[in-house]
């Protein structure tokens, strides 16, 4: 008789692995198919339209709150926030103008710059573009 | 005897085989609660791993010149755009698994313009200010600090539509290459986006006024929906190779980079759920920038339309006028591997498809 191929042996996290691979997949399929209904699109419309404005609402009862409680708002932190951003920007812009005014009077560059002639390895095929030319690979 | 098979096809019972594989479960079991612990207390995986300087800064827009690692370079700089809302360093994770370093490795003279979260007096920003403002600009900057007037312009995702429209414009500079990685042009073929946006039920006004900044979790939200299995698998596979080092840190970075993905400002948001998503407009050429309308047909640079094969996020079909609709005389198609994110990160990308994407552009940077 012959010898019967050599079959791995049991590996139970092995197997524990490849479940979860086969219930990804089955989830992931059965949620594609719902996810491409209108049904979901109509679902998730009003999802979004509901939760914007219990947000916005939620958000202004609490801003109402932390002001009787003499408190900072979460939208006064980001506006400070954001003001701190503006300064770090402009002061990005000064150092970059700065440093361009510098390397500019700068007698020498500190470090030679690279050649810009670079040629392709001579395995490298050179391109052969011809009208219409549509070429598909697969990697 | 070892090699005795059971009748379910499962070999029964090399004790000495066994008997390894349970000290292996048992070192990997202890390991994986020690470095488990780890995890959870962990600070954000670093990522950014090449040297760069930042070139040019307007708001959310910023330019990163990367430092070339060889000395003689190709003439032709390669400008990356970014999604505007995911953070750039995905294309440059750590050494070994950095898009980047490969480019600069083989000679390219790398730039990326990408974004910071956008602020709320940005809420404004839309397509005339990314297409019309942001690219020619650090085009202009490119040229400045290289003396080249040509270049190759790549985009991954949202960051290729944007320089698909840019290239697009009568006012687009010299485009010697465009190298467009899992870029949607086509938005019919964009079904899980055209469900989550129909315009029947999708107030997007509503968002644009009452948000400004339309928050990551309104789009997160519809992905997870769609492949709702995909957090627990992936952190049950987590736990399975808590044990490996490799894979831990690998996890880390990509886990930080899906959760630091960025608002995007209202008005652009508007633009590409209304022109783009309910009217397809630049397919049907009906996409406006600056007063101009954005025409594939004009787009005569050489083109590389790379797409994944398990993309679940932009299907090939939504990528294919880039290969049908444009001017140019010089097209090419890969089909990687993978899925959305696999292009431009990953072991795979580096062994398969960056080595591909050099092949290709190599010979036209000269």
């Amino acid at each position: 008789m012959a010898d019967k191929p050599k079959s791995a042996p049991f590996n139970p996290l092995a197997a524990w692995q490849e479940a979860i691979q086969k219930w990804e997949h089955e989830l992931n399929a059965w949620s594609g198919q719902f996810t491409s209904s209108e049904e979901f699109g109509a679902l998730i419309g009003q999802a979004t339209k509901a939760t914007v404005i219990a947000q916005k609402a939620m958000a202004e009862q609490t801003e109402a709150v932390l002001r009787s409680l003499n408190l900072p708002s979460k939208s006064q932190i980001e506006e400070v926030s954001e003001r701190l951003a503006v300064i770090e920007d402009h002061l990005a812009q000064m150092r970059l103008q700065l440093a361009r005014f510098d390397s500019s009077a700068a007698p020498t560059p500190a470090a030679p710059e690279p050649r810009r002639t670079r040629k392709p390895p001579a395995a490298a095929p050179a391109p052969a573009p011809a009208a219409g030319k549509a070429a598909k690979r697969d990697a | 005897m070892p090699d005795a098979a059971a009748p379910n096809g499962l070999e029964i019972l090399d004790p000495e085989l066994i008997s390894r594989q349970v000290r292996e479960e048992v070192d990997r079991a202890l390991k994986r609660n020690i470095k488990g612990l780890d995890f959870l207390v962990a600070e954000a995986a670093p990522v950014g791993h090449m040297p760069k300087d930042v070139l040019y800064r307007e708001g959310t827009a910023v330019l990163y010149g990367y430092r070339p690692l060889q000395d003689e370079i190709y003439r032709v700089p390669l400008l990356v755009v970014s999604p505007p809302s995911n953070r750039g360093y995905i294309f440059d994770l750590a050494k070994g698994q950095s898009f980047f370093e490969y480019l600069l490795q083989q000679g390219y003279d790398v730039y990326n313009l990408d974004w910071n979260p956008p602020r709320r007096d940005e809420a404004g920003l839309d397509f005339d200010d990314y297409v019309g403002r942001f690219i020619p600009k650090a085009l202009e900057v490119i040229e400045a600090q290289t003396g080249e007037s040509e270049v190759s312009l790549a985009g991954y995702c949202a960051g290729g539509t944007l320089a698909t429209t840019y290239a697009a414009t009568s006012f687009a500079r010299p485009i010697r290459n465009l190298i467009l990685l899992a870029t949607p042009v086509d938005f019919n073929h964009m079904p899980l986006f055209q469900t989550w946006a129909d315009r029947r039920y999708f107030d997007v006004d509503l968002l644009v006024r009452e948000l400004e900044l339309i928050p990551p979790e309104i789009m997160l939200g519809a992905f997870d929906l769609a492949r709702p299995a995909n957090r627990p698998a992936g952190r049950a596979t987590l736990w399975n190779n808590m044990w490996n080092d490799d894979f831990v840190k690998s996890y880390r970075m990509f886990d930080r980079w899906a959760a630091e993905t960025l608002p995007i400002p209202g008005a652009y948001f508007g633009t590409l759920v209304k022109k783009l998503m309910w009217e397809n407009a630049l397919v049907a050429g009906t996409l406006e920038v600056c007063g101009e309308t954005a025409d594939l047909g004009r787009i005569d640079a050489s083109i590389l339309n790379i797409v994944a094969r398990h993309d679940h996020v932009v299907a090939h079909e939504a990528t294919a006028p880039l290969m049908t609709m444009t001017a140019s005389s010089d097209r090419d198609e890969i089909v990687a591997k993978g899925g959305h994110v696999s292009l431009v990160a990953g072991p795979p990308a580096l062994k398969r498809l960056w080595p591909l994407i050099d092949q290709w552009l190599a010979p036209r940077s000269v």
